[in-house]
């Protein structure tokens, strides 16, 4: 059955652990503090998470990304960050920017 | 009437924010391909967890060799976000009497996006509107999304190079761009730094099982006690 394993591992390591938390929040009849520190803990352990995914992408990349040297991959993101603060925060034209810069370097100086 | 609030919710939704999520969906498209999971996989991902962060730990974990475990774990460390949004937004959509499942798809569909906006509009919308404003707005927010997983998932194995390459890399420039854009308290820019420099680090010391989960643990815990010797610093009143 190793056709219905990916399935399987979505059902398992993602529906589950991750609609839990809607579906307590919706038998919850009272309020829980979202102010509590173990919330503070949470949300902070969340978003270093993300942050650590987001780095595993850069630094240990897919194959396909892997052929576009580092500085590439590291200034592109960069650059799209510079673009949200000079845009205003305006996040789709940010992600265009860095898109570009990315396309642009990766066109320019990726290993052949 | 109830048609014409879909209607509604459909034009809020094209009019920006449904694009702009189903981008970060584009880019998990391709790290499902990238897992090794088959176009069926990916597309059913973004249907029953509508998350894309989720989705990207789930992904990121298994692509680099890690175990299933320690995605589910970070996964659910990661869901717990939606507890306090959904708490937060359910007076506006739950109605008396409405079923257990009924209830349960409704808080399916509160991901960031529809949350952010549903805080806003919800309120001030006569309370028939709201559940059918919120179905029209989530669920063309959704649609768009599964439609970039397909695209995200066809396109980087069809693509040329630089192009392939820069749709692996959309999801960290989007989510980076949108973790800045979100930090506003010293323990978020703590989180955004401390999991950058320590992935890497983990990954050379630790090696694949559990080391995205302990850089996310180690980091966070860093992060909130950071935050906590800076609050009390006199000069935050």
């Amino acid at each position: 059955m190793a056709e219905l394993g990916p399935y399987l591992i979505i059902v398992l390591a993602g529906v589950i652990p991750n609609e839990a938390s809607r579906i307590a929040a919706v038998l919850l009849s009272h309020r829980v503090d979202e102010r509590s520190e173990v919330f503070a803990w949470i949300r902070l352990t969340a978003t270093t998470l993300l942050a650590a995914v987001v780095s595993r992408l850069v630094y240990a990349p897919a194959a396909a990304l892997a052929v576009v040297p580092m500085p590439v991959r590291v200034g592109a993101i960069a650059i799209g960050v510079a673009a949200f603060y000079l845009a205003r925060r305006r996040l789709l034209v940010a992600i265009l920017v860095g898109e570009g810069a990315f396309v642009l370097g990766a066109w320019l100086f990726s290993a052949r | 009437m109830a048609r014409d609030a879909v209607a509604e919710g459909v034009r809020s939704a094209l009019a920006l924010p449904a694009w702009i999520v189903a981008f970060s969906f584009l880019g998990v498209g391709s790290l499902a391909r990238d897992a090794g999971h088959p176009l069926g996989a990916a597309i059913f991902s973004t249907f029953v967890i509508w998350a894309a962060p989720a989705q990207l730990i789930l992904y990121g974990t298994l692509a680099s060799g890690g175990l299933v475990a320690a995605a589910g774990i970070a996964v659910g460390l990661s869901g717990i976000r939606l507890l306090p949004m959904t708490l937060a937004i359910w007076p506006y959509l739950g109605r008396p009497g409405q079923s257990l499942l009924s209830r349960f798809l409704f808080a399916h569909l509160i991901a960031a996006t529809t949350w952010i906006d549903g805080m806003r509009r919800l309120p001030g919308m006569p309370a028939e509107r709201r559940q059918p404003y919120f179905l029209g707005f989530a669920l063309t927010c959704l649609t768009l999304s599964v439609v970039m997983t397909l695209l995200g998932y066809v396109l980087v194995g069809t693509l040329p190079g630089p192009l392939a390459a820069g749709l692996l890399c959309l999801t960290p420039i989007y989510f980076t761009i949108s973790l800045a854009g979100a930090a506003v308290r010293v323990g978020d820019w703590l989180a955004i730094g401390l999991g950058l420099a320590l992935a890497p680090v983990a990954a050379e010391i630790g090696g694949g099982d559990y080391d995205l989960l302990a850089t996310g643990l180690i980091g966070g815990t860093l992060a909130y006690l950071g935050d906590r010797v800076f609050r009390r610093a006199p000069a935050e009143a």
